[in-house]
């Protein structure tokens, strides 16, 4: 907590040699965000890339006011969120776009065998519902910051969370251990 | 265990690794943006206006150098400044000798040139005139000397 404060202030004071300390300690995390939220972890990983590499290259002053972990969360959620939607774009199938079809067995290998109900569960719930879930329960999110990210109420947040959480449960209702 | 519990258990062990190829991509550019950086440093000057803006302990430091200057020059003045100040003084009295004297005469030559030393000059042939017009009683004369009770 300490070490992350003390990165935050040097990189709020224009120190970029303290990425590659950011990227090494939360690149396990940010991917799995990612990977979590895309089902994809070659996209995952072009997300939490050009995160990076756009916190490398920006000439403006970044004011990190919030944690750092819960800053690069909230980041790769916004571009995720974007990439999903431009894929949503590109899909040219007159269908509707339905998220358990993108699951292919390899994006379900990426968190192992054993996770595969969880992740087609998470597939199966709407983008906003999985994003808050994720957020909050893998990043450790405030309701308040999702909120802010999202650019909707608390209540709206809280109501994604619940519903989200309930259909997870009727959808792996027995299969998990 | 309540089943919800359970299922943001199994979400927060949800976990993969980021690859190799991925470390290796960022990695570079973190070396090659740290390099041009130092290759950048190495051609700028160092800008001062950055370095004391940069923090506040230099912000202090600077206010504290500029402060002391300003005390030092205004209330700590050397000699050299202070002799001209008695050359004008001099230059300012109406005395006629020291209107005449070589150091009030150099003093407006510094202070308006020639033109000054010939209104000084001027000022002071007026004085001589004005004395030769008031001509002197014997008694008045007298008086100067110190013979007024012989009379």
């Amino acid at each position: 907590m300490l070490e992350d404060t003390l990165l935050r202030h040097k990189y709020n004071r224009g120190r970029k040699d303290v990425l590659p300390r950011i990227y090494e300690k939360y690149k396990h995390d940010l991917v799995s965000l990612a990977a979590a939220l895309l089902q994809d972890k070659s996209k995952a990983e072009d997300v939490v890339h050009d995160l990076f590499v756009s916190l490398l290259e920006t000439d403006r002053q970044l004011r990190i006011n919030q944690t750092l972990k819960g800053y690069l969360a909230t980041a790769v959620a916004n571009r995720a969120r974007t990439a999903s939607r431009l894929s949503l774009v590109r899909q040219t199938t007159p269908n509707s776009y339905d998220p358990e079809n993108s699951v292919t067995a390899d994006n379900q290998a990426v968190f192992g065998e054993e996770k595969q109900y969880l992740v087609s569960a998470l597939a199966q719930l709407p983008y906003e519902q999985r994003e808050v879930i994720l957020l909050k329960i893998v990043s450790g999110l405030k309701f308040k910051d999702i909120a802010k990210s999202q650019d909707v109420s608390i209540n709206t947040v809280q109501g994604r969370y619940r519903y989200g959480l309930e259909k997870l449960r009727k959808l792996l209702d027995g299969e998990l251990i | 265990m309540k089943p919800a519990d359970n299922i943001k258990r199994q979400i927060k062990n949800l976990r993969t690794q980021a690859s190799a190829e991925l470390d290796k991509k960022l990695h570079l550019k973190f070396q090659k943006a740290l390099e041009e950086k130092q290759t950048q440093s190495a051609y700028h000057q160092p800008n001062i206006l950055r370095f004391i803006t940069s923090s506040r302990i230099a912000i202090a430091a600077a206010v504290t150098i500029i402060a002391a200057a300003w005390f030092v020059f205004t209330y700590q003045k050397p000699k050299e400044q202070i002799e001209p100040l008695q050359t004008m003084q001099i230059y300012k009295s109406e005395s006629l000798s020291e209107l005449t004297s070589t150091m009030s005469l150099n003093a407006a030559f510094q202070r308006g040139g020639i033109k000054a030393v010939e209104e000084q000059l001027a000022k002071a042939d007026k004085k001589i005139s004005r004395g030769l017009k008031e001509q002197l009683t014997i008694k008045q004369l007298l008086c100067e000397l110190g013979q007024d009770d012989k009379i």
